[in-house]
């Protein structure tokens, strides 16, 4: 059996101790498992730990939920991300997903004045997204990195042209906005305290762990992200699989669209600049292997969760984006440095 | 039992450090004087000569009106840029000053900070919707690009001449004014010709190869409009290339004229190479946006609420008398 490939199960599963083991053993045993699991999250919890003593008013609550609220749309489009890595591939449209979902999605919402419709829409251009890559990838065999690159180009520009076209004689041509207010409504909203969008986001994150580690599906990601002769071996086949995870890669990607449109009150095409790195930069800090096989998105979350913080923090210091930047390429130097060892290291016992 | 320890002095010192940070989240922001107004600042970006001088404007006269400042970087981030909104208000700012990235999510911003009765002024970049804006202060583009062609005009009295029309980032209302402006004064000139009109998203590299390819084009090519001062370099090596670069008033001189006013602009005015240039009045910019904050944190409301400065040409002849009204000569 593949070590890689049920790895995380192995990791997240509880251990058969005794009834007899006392109680601080079973949480030094917990602990450690996390620690092999997540070994970014006690980092992270330190971190904010830190970050809340030194930055003024980051651990008030608004502060928190605006936190949150904010690091919904990378979190979301961070699972497809993960899914895709786990099956040793990479999606670089995954920004430009986002931002033209949400273009469209603004353009038939305000259209239409029917924020399902709306939903409906980024749905729809993420999973054609995430089709035609995963039919590329899957069947045709292409290079995951220029095909996604190519796909980057044109989904980009299409998301230009679309708000050109919908601004019409007025406004930007990088945005589509003046949206129903139900959209801000929701997009702002709470529920239990929390921002409903960040609520949307851990169910998915959730929900896709559950998948991951608990089904047939999930474990056909892993092995053949780790070993795709194995896997061949064993009936899967990786042109199908390719293509639903990058299906549902794109999808998410939509759902996240859909999610900036209604925190911005606007579709934007200028979103995937930024998310890309950020992506990727979550997934690698959280300890996906960017080679397939080994990772999840509980650990993408926690990625999101340094990277967002930090952001946060920084900004509300009035950190410089240039210092910002240095500490931020730091700490994903160094948290996928600690993620490799620590994955190597367990690797031998 | 090292794990075990390890484990638990963590969670001690998380513990103690977390009712550190939860304590220091309920004091005042830092900075914020007992007698002072404190504003936050959200910048689209802050990677830029002009971005730099706007903010060296805004440092200067909140000095002098005893406010204090607190800057925040959205990096070009429209949604980076709505939760530092949102962490200003949560910090209880007394007022805010935006550069919105998207012009037209701003309004979520504005709608905000109406809200939580913060009063938003925004410079530079013009909302899509200005209807709901508590004050806006930004330059003129179309009277920009206005301006640059009018000088043009005069300059040839006449006489025939073929223009290369650059032109900024098309998906922003500075990119397409400051086109439209130029254009439709020199559609009055049935003289001057615009041989080419090209997008360069304001990346030199783009000026560059849209100069290259006019000079082939049009070997008798008699002027470039440069939307902003940074394609100058570019135009400038493309000219000295084709054996065209001459200072004007010399025989055979290819017209340049810019808008911007930062140093690049300045020095190329000084050495006699820039016709004009056309630079915002950003000293006025941050002056009007400071007073419209305070004034609205009285409880004021502006007579206006938005406000187009028409740029400050200059050029070689007139340079030294205008040096002062110059935000990247001083």
């Amino acid at each position: 059996m593949n070590r890689l490939a049920f790895g995380e199960v192995a990791e997240t599963s509880p251990r058969n101790d005794s009834a007899k083991t006392p109680v601080w053993k079973w949480v030094a045993g917990a602990g450690r498992r996390v620690f092999l699991t997540v070994p970014v999250l006690p980092i992270t919890v330190l971190v904010y730990i830190g970050l809340a003593v030194v930055t003024p008013g980051f651990a008030s609550w608004p502060n928190v939920q605006n936190l949150l609220g904010s690091l919904a749309v990378l979190a979301i489009a961070a699972i497809g991300a993960t899914m895709v890595f786990l099956v040793a591939g990479i999606d670089l449209s995954v920004g430009s997903t986002v931002a033209l979902s949400s273009v469209l999605a603004a353009i038939v919402t305000k259209s239409t004045e029917s924020i399902l419709l709306g939903l409906a829409t980024a749905l729809v251009v993420g999973m054609v997204v995430g089709a035609i890559n995963g039919v590329a990838i899957g069947y045709g065999k292409l290079q995951p990195f220029v095909l996604t690159l190519g796909v980057l180009l044109v989904a980009r520009a299409v998301a230009y042209i679309s708000a050109a076209a919908a601004a019409g004689g007025g406004g930007t041509a990088a945005s589509v906005g003046q949206l129903p207010g139900e959209v801000l409504d929701f997009g702002r909203s709470s529920l239990f305290g929390l921002p409903t969008v960040f609520l949307i986001a851990v169910v998915l994150v959730g929900i896709f762990a559950v998948i991951l580690t608990k089904t047939s599906f999930g474990r056909n990601v892993y092995l053949l992200g780790s070993n795709e002769r194995a896997a061949q071996f064993v009936g899967i086949r990786g042109g199908l699989l390719r293509l639903r995870v990058y299906g549902i890669a794109g999808t998410l990607g939509g759902v996240a669209g859909f999610i900036l449109m209604t925190r911005l009150g606007s579709g934007t095409a200028t979103a995937g600049d930024t998310l890309l790195l950020q992506v990727i930069a979550a997934a690698v800090i959280g300890g996906t292997s960017l080679f397939g096989g080994f990772g999840g998105v509980w650990r993408t979350l926690v990625g999101v969760f340094l990277i967002a913080g930090l952001a946060n923090a920084l900004g509300l210091l009035g950190m410089p984006s240039w210092t910002q930047g240095i500490v931020i390429g730091f700490v994903v130097v160094l948290g996928s440095g600690l993620a490799v060892y620590l994955h190597a290291r367990s690797g031998r016992k | 039992m090292s794990v075990v320890k390890k484990i638990g002095a963590v969670g001690t010192v998380a513990v103690i450090l977390a009712t550190a940070g939860c304590a220091t989240s309920a004091d005042p922001v830092e900075g914020e004087s007992a007698e002072g107004i404190t504003i936050g600042v959200s910048f689209d970006r802050l990677n830029d000569a002009f971005r730099i001088g706007e903010k060296k404007y805004l440092d200067l006269y909140a000095e002098e009106l005893g406010v204090t400042l607190i800057y925040q970087d959205a990096q070009s981030d429209a949604q980076t840029q709505s939760s530092q909104i949102q962490s200003f208000i949560a910090q209880g700012v007394d007022g805010i000053i935006q550069i919105p990235w998207d012009t037209q999510a701003v309004a979520a911003d504005i709608a905000a900070a109406a809200e939580a009765g913060i009063p938003l002024g925004i410079i530079d970049q013009q909302p899509a919707d200005t209807s709901d804006v508590f004050f806006y202060v930004g330059g003129n583009p179309t009277a920009d690009g206005r301006i640059a062609a009018e000088f043009l005009i005069d300059a040839v009295d006449g006489a025939e001449l073929k223009v290369l029309e650059l032109q900024g980032g098309l998906n922003n209302i500075n990119g397409i004014e400051r086109s439209a402006g130029f254009q439709d004064a020199i559609a009055t000139a049935p003289n001057i010709t615009i041989v080419a009109s090209s997008p360069t998203d304001w990346q030199p590299e783009a000026a560059l190869a849209a100069t290259q390819n006019a000079l082939q084009a049009h070997p008798d090519l008699g002027a470039v409009y440069a939307p902003w001062t940074g394609a100058l370099p570019a135009v400038y090596n493309a000219l000295d290339a084709a054996g065209k670069l001459t200072e004007v008033g010399e025989p055979g001189h290819v017209w340049t004229v810019a808008i911007n006013g930062d140093e690049i602009g300045c020095r190329y005015v000084s050495e006699n190479m820039l016709a004009v240039d056309i630079a915002t009045d950003l000293p006025e910019m941050a002056r009007q946006v400071l007073d419209a904050v305070i004034a609205g944190i009285d409880g004021e409301v502006p007579a206006e609420n938005v406000v187009l400065l028409d740029g400050v040409p200059y050029t070689p002849e007139n340079l030294e008398s205008k040096r002062d009204m110059i935000w990247g000569c001083s």
